[in-house]
């Protein structure tokens, strides 16, 4: 029977949506591990610390669209139950309160973004940060984490200092050969001619 | 990817240095979109350059297994040939050849290397409920469940924490639809026992 050793995961909040695959994000001793789980089987992808070049962020309109959807369903609901009245009153207002909590939900989640991680080979999507203030709190969190891994790395101004870093290494100059001393005697082919 | 090129997440054109570590959102010069773009100390990092190997200039110093003109520089870890500095690849403070490394790879003895898992306890909840739909193949699909749940306790399970429930709820669910068709074929045979004895 397979041996049940503790995880050295820890879940970061959050899920994303990727076709019809969820996906989750991890936090491990010395990488974040993306999750991509199909219903029967589980997909892996590591972000290792000290490759972690940048992580940056875009916003999107997906939250500002539901925004939307949900006020005019709301907006709808809200107007027939004024123009119906009585029982039906009671029954568009239940449909509206609940499109009203989504609404409240979306709201207070913040604006929606789409995030990305790059490392020297590659640039992946972060599904699972799909709210900003969720990957601002990732980042905040992975700052000092990568600053004390990547400690050795020179920083940008010290590569900048350094311009012979990036330059070949000098090709040694050929020693001139030592002239003959003036009193030695002619070769024999110079004294042929 | 070049190493110190930093791209727009929305347009994946460069940008310029002064976008980088914003307190707040900032602007894309290229597309417009409302950015931040936290960059690391590993952007500035100098590629790391592979050693080639030296070659082997002395009689009776030992070879590399690959290379039979390097000088070996070390052994492997999992298999004991000798590598040279070309064929070593350090990993998880192991020294490992290439072949090992795929090898560990492909059967998964190397966990940090495992990019998929079969999920059997989520398998066979799934081949449980999901042939409900249409119920007289739950005839075929309860065994199998059944088998997968227990099966699953045999496996790896998933390289994040994750509970069990699942294979439980399967072993469940198909025990009961197995308990049930043998009460459908047992109640039929007898069924058919007095129909046959009625006549």
């Amino acid at each position: 029977m397979a041996a049940s050793l503790p995880s050295p995961y820890r879940r970061f909040p959050g899920t994303g949506r990727y076709l019809l695959n969820r996906v989750l994000l991890y936090v491990g001793p010395d990488h974040l591990l993306q999750v991509t789980a199909t219903g029967y089987s589980e997909n892996y992808r590591r972000f290792f610390f000290h490759d972690i070049q940048v992580i940056s962020l875009h916003k999107t309109v997906t939250g500002t669209i539901w925004n939307l959807i949900l006020g005019g369903l709301l907006f709808l609901f809200v107007g027939l139950a004024i123009m119906t009245g009585g029982n039906g009153l009671v029954a568009w207002m239940i449909f509206a309160g609940a499109i009203a909590l989504g609404l409240g939900i979306n709201i207070a989640r913040g604006p929606t973004c789409a995030c990305f991680i790059q490392t020297a080979v590659q640039q992946q999507r972060l599904y699972s940060l799909n709210r900003v203030r969720r990957a601002r709190r990732l980042i905040e969190q992975l700052k000092p984490i990568l600053a004390s891994v990547q400690q050795p790395a020179q920083s940008q101004s010290q590569i900048l200092a350094e311009p012979a870093l990036e330059m070949p290494a000098p090709t040694p100059t050929p020693t001139p050969a030592p002239a003959p001393p003036e009193s030695a005697p002619p070769t024999p082919t110079e004294g042929a001619h | 990817m070049n190493s110190g090129s930093v791209l727009c997440p929305g347009c994946h054109l460069p940008l310029p240095g002064s976008l980088f570590g914003t307190t707040g959102l900032t602007t894309c010069p290229a597309c417009d979109r409302r950015i931040l773009v936290e960059v690391f100390p590993a952007l500035f990092r100098p590629l790391m350059v592979g050693k080639p190997g030296d070659r082997l200039l002395e009689e009776g110093l030992s070879s590399c297994f690959y290379h039979e003109q390097k000088k070996a520089v070390t052994t492997c870890d999992g298999c004991g040939r000798f590598l040279c500095a070309l064929c070593d690849v350090e990993f998880n403070d192991q020294h490992l050849c290439p072949s090992c490394l795929q090898t560990g790879q492909v059967k998964g003895k190397i966990a940090s290397l495992e990019t998929h898992r079969i999920m059997w306890d989520s398998a066979s909840l799934g081949l449980c409920l999901l042939p409900l739909l249409i119920w007289p193949l739950t005839l075929l699909t309860a065994p199998a469940a059944f088998g997968c749940a227990i099966y699953s306790f045999f496996k790896p399970g998933s390289l994040v924490p994750r509970l069990r429930y699942r294979a439980y709820l399967a072993m469940f669910f198909s025990l009961l639809q197995i308990v049930g068709w043998i009460l459908i074929l047992s109640g039929g045979a007898v069924w058919m026992g007095r129909a046959l004895n009625s006549r």
